[in-house]
């Protein structure tokens, strides 16, 4: 989950390796102040957090008024996502898998381009040769769809 | 804190979670592994420089604690087992295992044992841990010795016999007075079970099983179960090391250590080591003064030659 989170927060590989890196040292070396009656993960999101504000590093996307409030609500969504069933983060993601299913064929094909293949809409465009405008359309309704699958899984849990 | 973003700025959010969860989803994280070795590699040389130089052995230790420690972390963040240790997650169940633990345990072990002519015995014994590294054992003895307290730590040993005087020495030294009653003692601690499990034992990781409580037989604990098989043949050593941890609490309910002993061959054949709870205990219950009358003799034992001339001068 924290690599979703600084993913999610703007990390590029590199930063996230950095920062990964940094929090796992300093959760490590806090770990006594830990306390085991609330939840670990929120907790090393909060280090991963100072730790990205601390070196000025939030990221370029989270361009918004207040980084650490930003932080904050992606840490909130991820805890959510955390109530998913599921003993690990993978099975907590076929819910996800299960609502990419639903998807029609072709707002499928423009998700997997764009998440597992990592294309940009102007290469997915020439990939599938679909207008570039059609490509944002259906990549827009796709991702509006699973966000109100997954939110009716959430709330289903 | 009192969130001020805009329904655009949450929906943006919302829509970079939604795409950092369908990466993970598709592809997962591929640089995982390399990762986690960069920060016990870290963690390791921060160990070893940050102290003076130690001898092998503690180097080693602490080595080892910082493995576990880094390990624990890792497990604790809520990664699945199958995605922060992609090559081994039942290793990383027994590393998190020596680490989570509540400040006291009580466990019972039974010991079924095999002597040439005699056949098997089976003994209860009750181990107690605390978190620092201490234990206590409840041990009925094999012959005529009665129940024998012995204690100590990763260490260190003390042992209280029925009658006589009470002995305190280091682990070999203590080892074999108790080898020389018939008393059992290679695995007093779960902790050395559990850090022999890690390196000696080819691991995997079976479904998850519940077990039932022992005080509490209705109740029931989700439990990981994890498999250890040894890697070369040591007839001294468990074949087979199984183990129950808790998916809640990473905590260590149930062990079961199988030999492939020769029936011709005296020796431990089969132990299983049950949690009972965490009872709560006199302040003093891990140290040899809880289980000693004042006038109690207690002699230190440096060597095994010390040892001969104590034994020698009782009988």
């Amino acid at each position: 989950m924290l690599t979703t989170y600084l993913r999610a927060a703007g990390c590029d590989d590199t930063l996230l390796d950095d920062v990964w890196q940094e929090t796992m040292i300093v959760a490590w070396r806090k770990l006594d102040e830990f306390d085991r009656s609330k939840p670990f993960g929120p907790w090393l999101r909060g280090i991963a957090a100072r730790t990205l504000m601390a070196g000025r590093r939030a990221a370029s996307r989270v361009v918004l008024t207040d980084d650490a409030e930003a932080l904050e609500y992606l840490n909130q969504r991820l805890e959510r996502i955390n109530h998913l069933s599921g003993d690990t983060l993978d099975e907590k993601l076929d819910a996800l898998r299960d609502c990419v299913s639903k998807l029609t064929t072709s707002d499928r094909e423009c998700i997997e381009l764009r998440f597992r293949d990592d294309l940009m809409p102007a290469a997915i465009s020439e990939r599938v040769d679909v207008a570039l405008e059609t490509i944002k359309k259906r990549l827009f309704r796709a991702k509006q769809q699973l966000q109100l699958c997954l939110e009716r899984k959430l709330q289903a849990n | 804190m009192i969130m001020t973003l805009t329904p655009e700025q949450q929906a943006e959010l919302d829509e970079v979670v939604l795409g950092s969860l369908l990466r993970q989803a598709y592809a997962g994280d591929p640089q995982e592994t390399s990762r986690i070795a960069r920060v016990l590699t870290r963690l390791d040389a921060e160990a070893v420089t940050a102290t003076a130089p130690p001898a092998d052995s503690r180097r080693s230790s602490r080595r080892w604690i910082s493995v576990a420690l880094a390990a624990s972390v890792l497990l604790m963040a809520g990664y699945s087992l199958t995605y922060v240790t992609a090559s081994n997650p039942a290793y990383a169940a027994v590393m998190r295992s020596l680490k989570v633990a509540p400040s006291t345990r009580a466990y019972r072990i039974k010991m079924v044992h095999q002597r040439p002519i005699w056949g098997k015995r089976e003994v209860t014994s009750d181990l107690y841990l605390n978190n620092q590294d201490q234990f206590v054992v409840r041990h009925p003895g094999l012959s005529r010795f009665g129940d024998v307290w012995i204690g100590g730590n990763a260490t260190s040993r003390w042992v209280v016999p029925r009658f006589g005087p009470a002995y305190v020495g280091g682990e070999e030294v203590v080892g074999n007075w108790l080898m020389r009653k018939d008393i059992p003692s290679p695995y007093l601690h779960v902790s050395t079970i559990l850090e022999r499990m890690s390196r000696a034992y080819q691991l995997k990781i079976l479904s998850n099983e519940s077990l039932p409580e022992i005080d509490s037989p209705d109740k029931f604990t989700s439990c990981q179960h994890v498999v250890g098989e040894l890697r070369r043949s040591n007839v001294a050593l468990p074949a087979k090391i199984e183990l129950w941890a808790s998916v809640e609490t990473g905590m260590a309910h149930r062990l079961e250590l199988t030999w492939q002993r020769p029936a011709s061959e005296r020796g431990p054949i089969r132990w299983s080591i049950d949690l009972v709870g965490s009872p709560e205990l006199p302040s003093n219950w891990f140290e040899l003064e809880g289980h000693v009358l004042k006038d109690r003799k207690i002699i230190p034992i440096k060597s095994t030659a010390e040892l001969d001339a104590v034994e020698n001068d009782s009988q």
